[in-house]
């Protein structure tokens, strides 16, 4: 029975992407990987540790990855993206557009086009928080390991430096999008969630004040390999920030926003209160919320960060930032529902702790699925994976994406006989 | 735990505010941005945030002696930037009209004013009244010649009648004043204290004037014009009708000074004055019905005791100012039958005045000066506590 | 397989600016004796490719060596196949990128390298696969809604399934009136549906079903095991689901509620048979109540009782508050919380009960619960009304937290371990140890759900609060017994919603494990590997270290304590073959004999010459990818140190490290990964065993007369690439500092 039966098609290929598509071809079942980035992993390649553990996410992808070259049955398409869609579950008809890399599987990774390429882009993959160069390497562990081209920053063949050094002749600055046919038994959406735009939370001054970032920022902030080489510090002056104000709730559980809740801010933001108390022993935290939601076992890790001196828990959510024009510093301020008063903080860095987003899917396109009034993934023929489904932190994005492997596999083991 | 207290929420009282403008009261989840956003919120004991959650849990006497439920003036910043869609400014405002019933008297009028369903019997009462003094004094009729409106009622009788409901007005204000004070002062029995009170009276009052409240409104700029010209168009024309009544209870004395006159001419300042007002409270009323009727609904939701008290206005300052007119150009007679929708009005401001909206005038002053005098007291409290401390620590 | 090795040398990406290409060819044609040794410019390319594949073809290469790039990269573009031998000598990464170009030690470094390759390669055997028949079904163990679910996800996918339930199916689920809405707009409660599910169940051919009975024994390991019940049916399985689900926090427990004390003060789980049974009252006169308080966190997020949050309380709260509204529009509800938590879209259910003017909410700590005139009193502090409150209720819930239905198996055999040795009475010392064990372990006694015949104990280990959930983040399945895994509410604290999901992916990984079985290959994490221990059994000292260092509880034993295999069992961590002081446990790819012929073949300097030579034996899942990324970053390491790749360190056997001494190797640096609660380490204890066997390092040191600091272990994440190679020369500079190895020459 196994490895018999059509493609199982796995939209996104960030941790639940990647997670159906092992997980289903281990099972014995071949999958098509479709991811837009021109890497694996999505966001939590850009999460510098995972919650309780503190552990970095590249330890698991490094398995992950193992596992994909080490397995036949997974195809991969990066840099691409579903167009249509016809069919029914257990027979559908594929398109995937695949944008130009302009570096073929050739490359190397040496790293020589880099070196030559005069100009540079803002790096989407930091938040842009830094720049790279148009000839880039998405980070350290993109798989494929192969560098990439911004055709929207390259000067393209009148500049061609990188052409004349590449030896391995990896470079076509000529390529062209490409339009690829699969046929799928079953399709899964795994595409993911965006942050909220933090630009419309007005009261909150992110995009008008410099020190005010958002909690993906500060992940990257965090990094080893992201722009400050993993130093927590001020955009505006590169000072150490010592004293960091987290703002939970920043759109989440907001009818003017996001009126659920996303799940994982919370985790997140006691998180991130402890890469800046370990990094800076002198440091202070301070973080304003209305519910601290720290589910299961996780209970400990919030105890355990509350416990620490140095991390302060305010309940009563923020409603006004203010900068100071000469320090660039920020006031903080917020009603502490439980004494009923005021209270205003000043803070180097101010981290906004936004929600999770639906990515914005084009229902028909992928084949009807179905979308709920927030634009999750409701599973109806068309399956749904991770936080395309509703928000939700890793582990359960993975638990989820596996038995959603599950459903992917009787439906083409079934032909779509059961939905 | 020292001070526990026995909370027994009052489901009636919920569901008055739920039903009297407040209805989203429920949703409040009790984040406190409202607290922060409201410019108007001292630092310590804030609102709207506790007044929410003292409604929700239906504690009647507590949001109905909290000074800061008339601190509110509903610009609804809170409103705006509330993620639960709560409305406290509109859920206050349900307040302050649960307060003016609670402490009026007597009380049926309060009821009388809150529900619609009896606006046509407060209407009729005025208007079977006059209609029934001009039965007694024989002049159920359009009166000869051009048109004077004294030939309907005499100016004399009139104001002594309008002058004995405005003094019983008055007294039915201040018994619920009264009685609104000391429930205020309920916390605090430590006695009257004039002299800070003089002094917590005086800023308040010229806040008031100069409507310095108003001014911090960010999400509803346009109430502060609209409410200063409403304030004193009305102020205006107060003072007129009391120089008009003065006028004319001289004319009654024997060869009155020959600078009296009633009606005045139109180039007479105290006119201009009368006319001037009347034009500031068309501006004022006009800019508030249409911020009322543009506010979406997510940021405000206008009540009946807000409509009725502007339409009572609205109405009165129309009347007058055609009941001018219409003296001018003589018409008969149009002239006599809006005099008499005019003096209904007149009559529906006054006597019902502490019932409805327009309670608030004196309930906000009152409030807003309580809450600098406790303040104040306080304050005092806290010197005396800390020299008493101080010696103390001397002798130790 | 008669090997005929080919080494090609690569000298693309730097490596020929940085490597004299010809005298490396040498180290391989003159000291190894090997006739095909190629170079070229990119062998990663076409024609560099059509080249290996030549001799494959026509000089009949089935080992490759290939000098090139990190085994990390080009993976797919080196792999020939199953039937061919390829090894990667990183000449990238750690040479030609994280070395000064054209130097002597780099020269060395490259070619010690080579030689590594080379011998490893020599002493690489090709698997053997195992011919036996093996069981292709499921077992569940549990009938409620997460045993029934994963039955049912795994029979739509043909496999066939034995559901065992203790009771009838249905399980907690079946007990409830209502459920909080689990679909959009999460308004409105919904009917538990469970009938359906049975229905579904009982219908589907590819399930059998034995109710009222527990499992008796399961023997074997994955698609070998032998389950029987104890109603005397046996069958065979090839994967277990462990769907044992849930009971509610003991409330005997919380009297400081006044549970117990006071009749009307109630768990959740008593109002909801209340509500299934049509009615709610007052279980002192049967009146229905008009007021009723509802104490939130009920023994949960409370260190004195569940330090966890049972995650299913808040939403199933709003819920019966709305049951008991429905009874009476004058009705009060009281709900006093720590944090309101109804996370993701459960934020509108909360948001719907909220809206009811019959329903108070706010933050506060329950102080106590007190009788007064036929009702109760409910003081709460630090409440968001500015004050500490007293309620008045005719009745209180207690809203109680979820505990799973689990077994602590390494306990367990504790427990059993102490009872054997009392039993034995040899010592007194020993009896009074193995009694006060008793002491600490006797609620343990009669625990065991799964019963398996495992040396390691009966049941599956739990990590934390009773709960048999997996360590891993980007694994929640990762289990330490193969082929079983935890599901639902036993797993970790959730709701039935959650838990349907959970059934799906536990049944997903049953049927992975017996594909990958089946197939002849572990299971997660080196689901690439097919080889397996094999054991020298006549050598063999019964000192039981491999028996009891298995993360995974593979090994059982006879009663002499010889270990048994249970190669389905296993994972391929080699912490086995680490353990072994006889050296008997190998791999056909991995063995003790392999990496110490690696070592013998570093070539380490003559004292004169001043050049200390360091073996670096490196975590491959951490470390190793590390180093790469610091290469990639061009960051320079000492040239005098020798990293081998291992699955993982705790597959060291301290011979190697006597060898490396002994044969004049001045330093070595064992890196792992991160041990202790928060271990990184995908076989459990592997860094934390290999630290441990430091100490008898530390007496190999000593025999030989040598300082401790000539060994050092240090914990190192993936993402510590700059941290690295400080480590590293800080390491090869200490060594600088101490006299040569004297042992040189020997």
């Amino acid at each position: 029975m196994s490895s018999l039966g059509k493609n199982i098609l796995v939209v996104g290929g960030g941790i639940s992407g990647m997670t159906v598509a092992i997980e289903a071809a281990e099972a014995g079942y071949p999958v098509a990987l479709v991811e837009k980035e021109p890497y694996l992993g999505g966001r939590v390649a850009r999460v510098n540790q995972y919650f309780p553990k503190m552990c970095p996410p590249y330890c698991g992808m490094e398995i992950n990855f193992r596992r994909i070259k080490a397995n036949q049955r997974i195809e991969i398409y990066t840099q691409a993206e579903v167009t249509g869609v016809s069919g029914a579950p257990g027979n559908y008809a594929v398109t995937l557009v695949r944008k130009p890399r302009f570096i073929n599987s050739n490359c190397t990774a040496c790293g020589e086009c880099a070196k030559v390429c005069p100009v540079e882009r803002s790096n989407d993959f930091d938040y842009g928080l830094g720049k790279v160069k148009a000839a880039y390497s998405p980070h350290s562990m993109a798989y494929p390991m192969w560098y990439v081209i911004d055709s929207a920053v390259c000067k393209g063949k009148e500049c061609a430096e990188c052409v004349k050094v590449c030896k391995y002749n990896a470079i076509n600055l000529d390529e062209k999008p490409k339009t690829i046919d699969l046929p799928a038994g079953a399709i899964v959406i795994a595409t993911g969630w965006k942050p909220y735009d933090a630009t419309s939370l007005d009261s909150l001054g992110f995009g008008k004040h410099k020190n005010i970032v958002t909690n993906v920022m500060m992940e990257r902030l965090a990094s080893v390999n992201g722009p400050t080489g993993g130093r927590i510090t001020r955009p505006s002056d590169g000072k150490e920030a010592k004293n960091v104000v987290f703002v939970q709730c920043a759109g989440s559980r907001d009818e003017n926003h996001l009126p659920y809740c996303s799940a994982v801010c919370c985790m997140a933001s006691l998180k991130q209160a402890n890469y800046v108390r370990q990094q800076y022993p002198d440091s202070r935290v301070s973080i304003f919320y209305i519910d601290i939601r720290a589910p299961g076992r996780l209970e400990s890790f919030y105890t355990k960060t509350a416990a620490d001196e140095g991390i302060a828990l305010v309940k009563g959510k923020v409603a006004r930032i203010t900068e100071n024009a000469g320090t660039k510093n920020l006031t903080v301020t917020a009603e502490d529902t439980l004494t009923g008063n005021k209270i205003e903080r000043e803070a180097d860095l101010v981290v906004l702790a936004t929600g999770m987003q639906p990515v914005g899917l084009d229902a028909a396109a992928l084949g009807g699925a179905q979308l709920d009034q927030y634009g999750f993934v409701v599973p109806n023929g068309v399956l749904g994976a991770g936080c395309a489904k509703r928000p939700m932190d890793v582990a359960m994005s993975v638990q989820d994406a596996t038995g959603a492997a599950l459903k992917a596999i009787q439906i083409v083991v079934r032909g779509g006989g059961n939905g | 735990m020292a001070d526990i207290k026995l909370i027994e929420p009052d489901l009636n009282f919920i569901r008055e505010v739920l039903a009297s403008g407040g209805d989203s009261l429920k949703k409040c989840f009790q984040c406190g941005t409202c607290s922060v956003v409201c410019n108007l919120s001292p630092e310590k004991n804030t609102f709207p945030r506790r007044e929410m959650i003292w409604t929700q849990w239906g504690l009647k006497e507590r949001v109905a002696r909290d000074p800061n439920v008339w601190l509110c003036h509903q610009c609804n910043d809170c409103s705006q930037y509330c993620p639960r869609g709560a409305r406290p400014g509109d859920v206050l405002a349900a307040l302050r009209a649960q307060a003016i019933r609670n402490y009026a008297f007597p009380s049926f009028m309060a009821t009388a004013l809150a529900d619609p369903k009896y606006l046509p019997i407060l209407m009729a009462f005025p208007v079977g009244l006059l209609l029934l003094a001009l039965h007694l004094t024989g002049k159920l009729h359009i009166p000869e010649g051009p048109v004077h409106y004294a030939n309907m009622f005499s100016h004399l009788a009139l104001n002594l009648f309008f002058g004995g409901l405005f003094f019983v007005m008055l007294m039915t204000l201040l018994t619920g004043v009264v009685r609104f004070w000391l429930d205020l002062d309920r916390e605090n029995r430590r006695g009257l204290d004039v002299v800070t009170l003089v002094k917590a009276a005086i800023p308040t009052i010229t806040d008031i004037l100069l409507h310095r409240k108003f001014q911090k409104c960010e999400a509803n700029k346009s109430r502060y014009l609209a409410h200063l010209l409403v304030f004193y168009g009305f102020v205006g024309l107060l003072i007129t009708t009391a120089i008009a009544v003065f006028y004319i209870l001289i004319m009654e004395l024997p060869n009155p000074p020959a600078w009296v006159v009633y009606p005045l001419p139109w180039y007479r300042p105290e006119k201009f004055l009368g006319n001037a007002s009347a034009l500031a409270l068309f501006t004022g009323l006009s800019l508030m019905i249409a911020n009322r009727l543009k506010s979406d609904a997510t940021a405000s939701k206008s009540s009946y005791f807000d409509w009725l008290l502007i339409t009572v206005i609205g109405v009165l300052g129309l009347t007058g100012v055609i009941v001018e007119l219409l003296r001018y150009s003589n018409a008969v007679p149009v002239a006599y039958y809006v005099y008499f929708v005019h003096l209904v009005s007149v009559f529906m401001l006054l006597i019902y005045l502490p019932y409805s909206k327009f309670a608030h005038l004196i309930y906000r002053a009152v409030a807003m000066i309580y809450a600098n005098y406790a303040e104040a007291k306080a304050t005092v409290f806290v010197k005396e506590v800390e020299n008493v401390a101080r010696a103390a620590a001397l002798e130790g | 397989m008669d090997k005929k090795i080919g080494v090609y040398l690569c000298a693309g990406c730097q490596i020929g600016d940085s490597i004299e290409m010809e005298k490396l060819e040498k180290v391989a044609t003159g000291e190894y004796k090997i006739p095909i040794c190629k170079s070229h410019a990119a062998f990663c390319g076409d024609e560099g490719l059509a080249l290996i594949r030549k001799d494959i073809e026509s000089e009949g290469v089935n080992t490759l060596v290939i000098g090139a790039c990190s085994s990390r990269a080009k993976t797919e573009v080196f792999n020939f196949g199953p039937d061919y031998i390829i090894e990667r000598v990183n000449l990238r990464e750690h040479v030609a990128w994280s070395q000064p170009p054209k130097n002597e030690d780099t020269q060395m470094l490259a070619e010690d390298y080579l030689r590594m390759g080379i011998v490893k390669a020599q002493k690489t055997l090709p698997p053997e696969p195992q011919q036996e028949d093996l069981d292709r079904s499921i077992l569940v163990v549990g009938g409620g809604v997460t045993g029934m679910t994963s039955a049912l996800e795994a029979a739509l996918a043909c496999f066939k399934i034995n559901l065992v339930e203790k009771e009838t199916l249905g399980g907690w689920k079946a007990k409830l009136h209502k459920v909080y809405p689990k679909s959009p707009p999460y308004k409105e409660l919904e009917d538990p549906g469970v009938e359906a599910l049975i229905k579904k169940v009982r219908e589907e051919q590819n399930i059998t079903i034995y109710e009222d009975t527990e499992i008796e024994s399961i023997a074997g390991a994955p698609c070998k095991f032998e389950v029987k019940l104890k109603n005397g049916a046996q069958f065979k399985a090839g994967a277990i689901i462990q769907a044992t689900g849930w009971k509610p926090y003991d409330a005997s427990k919380l009297g400081h509620l006044g549970y117990g004390a006071l009749p009307d003060v109630v768990t959740s789980v008593q109002l909801e048979e209340m509500a299934k049974n049509g009615r709610i009252a007052r279980p002192s006169d049967g009146k229905a109540p008009s007021s009723v308080a509802f104490v939130q966190c009920a023994g949960s997020r409370d260190p004195e009782h569940l330090p966890y949050c049972s995650n299913v309380c808040c939403l199933t709260t709003l819920k019966q508050a709305a049951y008991i509204r429905g009874q009476g529009a004058d009705i009060k509800i009281y709900i006093v919380y720590k944090d309101m938590r109804t996370p993701g879209l459960y934020e509108d259910f909360y948001r719907a009960i909220q809206d009811d003017p019959g329903v108070f909410l706010t933050k506060g700590v329950v102080k106590g619960v007190s009788p007064n005139r036929g009702g109760l009193l409910v003081d709460a502090e630090d409440t968001l009304l500015g004050e500490s409150i007293r309620l008045k209720a005719d009745m209180v819930v207690l809203a109680v937290g979820m505990a799973p239905r689990s077994a602590d198996g390494p306990a367990i055999r504790a427990l059993m371990d102490a009872h054997a040795v009392v039993a034995k009475n040899e010592s007194e010392t020993q009896v009074v140890e193995a009694k006060k064990k008793i002491e600490t372990l006797k609620h343990h006694e009669g625990t065991s759900i799964l019963h398996l015949e495992y040396r390691q104990g009966p049941d599956l280990p739990v990590l934390q609060y009773g709960f048999p959930d997996s360590h891993f983040i980007c694994f929640p399945y990762e289990t330490q017994r193969t082929g079983i895994y935890a599901a639902g509410a036993a797993r970790a604290p959730m709701d039935s919603a959650q838990a349907a999901e959970d059934a799906a992916g536990a049944a997903l990984k049953a049927i992975q494990c017996i594909e990958q079985t089946t197939r002849g290959f572990a299971a997660h994490p080196r689901t690439w590997d097919n080889t397996f221990p094999e054991f020298y059994l006549q050598r063999c000292t019964q000192c039981k270290r491999c028996t009891e260092e298995c993360p995974f509880g593979v090994l059982n034993e006879d009663v002499k304590g010889t270990p048994l295999p249970n190669p389905t069992r296993c994972r391929s961590c080699a912490i086995c073959m680490g353990a072994c002081p006889e050296r008997i446990v190998n791999f056909k790819n991995y063995s003790v004999d392999m990496i110490a012929s690696m070592i013998k073949a570093i070539e380490a300097p003559e004292e004169d010459e001043e050049k200390p030579r360091i073996l670096a034996l490196f975590c491959e899942n951490d470390a190793y990818p590390a180093l790469d990324m610091a290469g990639e970053r061009r960051i320079m390491i000492d040239p005098t140190i020798r990293v081998i790749p291992l699955r993982c360190l705790g597959s060291t056997n301290i011979v190697w490290i006597a060898d490396a001494l002994s044969k004049g190797i001045d330093g070595i640096l064992l890196v792992g990964c991160k041990y202790g609660d928060d271990y990184q380490c995908h076989f459990i204890k592997g860094s934390e065993l290999a630290n441990r066997r430091m100490e008898n390092v530390q007496e190999t040191l000593q025999k030989l007369a040598l300082e401790r600091e000539r060994v050092q272990l240090t914990q190192l994440s993936i993402s510590d690439f700059e941290k690295l190679p400080q480590i590293m020369n800080e390491f090869a500079e200490k060594i600088k500092e101490m006299e040569p190895n004297p042992y040189k020459g020997f």
